[in-house]
């Protein structure tokens, strides 16, 4: 292959390269974002009278600086007590489109994965991940994050008991 | 100590350093003289909530750490199975293809097979050197073992390096494997490279 040809060749791969990972900034960022609204949208009602209370805090770790520009860590605080923080990891991992840790606050070793997967193709959508076992994934709603809050919201109140104790 | 023992012992680490953080982070949010240790001077907010907020990063930390510290153990256990494996391995051949060698020299049996190439039967072997790293390791297995099991490993490989390397974007992949799923696939890919054919995963029995 000729040089002038080969230079071609290498700027259109690094071309479609760069084009593709700003098209997945965007994307990851408008996902995201969209989840958040979709949460708050969820919890509406208990919103309002003040039994979740959303908050957003900058990242503190990114892959991208439009990611500390345009995303946050979102924090939900549940019945003026725990705190569950949706922290977005981003978007370099494998077997997903992008990840967001999601966690009790001070319980982060129990952490579970909201994973951004595209099942089909141009269509993405969020799944609920305790584990890499098939059992422990489920996609993520109103239902399954709801279940998951009340097992958090269990498992609190007995720690505040064992703590008493 | 045996490479279950070297895994158990790196995921014990893990809880224990765990456990222990759970506890300080109770003591250090009941007690504001130990509390005040992880609070800076300027505290804006619930003390309680900042404290936890730095047990999690102390918790993210001591996980990666010991997620590095789990591989580390399962190579230096695989790579002293991989070099015995080769002694080994290279001593039958050499011993059994020339032997072959004389025997067909010393008769005129038809039975007998030919031994093209005798004198370099050990060459055919693949070097120990060339597989000293996890990806040698995965090449020696390509096909050997089943494929979600392959991927996961491939993923292991990826994470350490992501991990390592200061989690830049140029090297390695972020990974949605816990430190649990990484301890059950290295013991079953160190169940698999040893002398008994183990029970299927739990994975396998899924499909």
């Amino acid at each position: 292959m000729e040089f002038k040809e080969k230079l071609a060749k290498l700027a259109e791969k690094n071309k479609t390269h760069f084009q593709k990972l700003e098209q997945d900034k965007i994307t990851w960022i408008r996902e995201v974002t969209k989840l958040y609204k979709d949460i708050e949208n969820w919890f509406k009602e208990l919103i309002e009278c003040g039994h979740i209370v959303p908050d957003y805090y900058s990242l503190q770790h990114a892959e991208y600086e439009e990611f500390f520009e345009n995303l946050s860590i979102m924090e939900l605080r549940l019945g003026g007590g725990p705190c569950v923080v949706l922290e977005p990891t981003g978007i370099n991992i494998i077997g997903a489109f992008g990840k967001i840790d999601l966690y009790l606050r001070g319980h982060k070793e129990e952490k579970v994965m909201l994973l951004l997967i595209e099942r089909q193709k141009n269509k993405l959508q969020w799944e609920l991940w305790r584990s890499n076992k098939k059992h422990d994934k489920s996609p993520f709603n109103k239902d399954t994050f709801e279940k998951l809050l009340n097992e958090w919201i269990d498992k609190t109140d007995n720690i505040s008991e064992e703590q008493t104790d | 100590m045996s490479i279950k023992e070297s895994l158990e012992k790196a995921f014990q680490n893990y809880n224990d350093l765990t456990e222990i953080l759970n506890y300080a982070q109770g003591e250090a949010i009941r007690n504001p003289n130990f509390g005040k240790i992880f609070l800076s001077n300027k505290v804006k907010g619930d003390k309680r909530d900042i404290i936890k907020e730095h047990f999690d990063l102390l918790k993210q930390k001591i996980t990666e750490l010991c997620i590095l510290d789990m591989i580390a153990a399962f190579e230096h256990k695989i790579f002293t199975r991989v070099d015995n494996a080769h002694g080994e391995i290279e001593g039958i051949v050499e011993k059994e293809y020339k032997k072959r060698s004389k025997i067909l020299k010393n008769s005129s049996s038809k039975e007998n097979k030919p031994t093209p190439f005798y004198i370099a039967a050990s060459s055919f072997i693949k070097n120990g050197e060339d597989i000293r790293s996890l990806s040698g390791i995965k090449g020696l297995l390509k096909d050997k073992l089943p494929e979600d099991l392959s991927e996961e490993l491939s993923n292991i490989i990826e994470y350490r390096n992501w991990l390592s390397h200061g989690k830049r974007n140029e090297v390695g992949k972020n990974s949605c494997l816990t430190i649990g799923d990484i301890h059950e696939v290295l013991n079953d890919i160190f169940d698999r490279t040893g002398n008994k054919i183990p029970e299927p995963s739990a994975s396998e029995e899924e499909i």
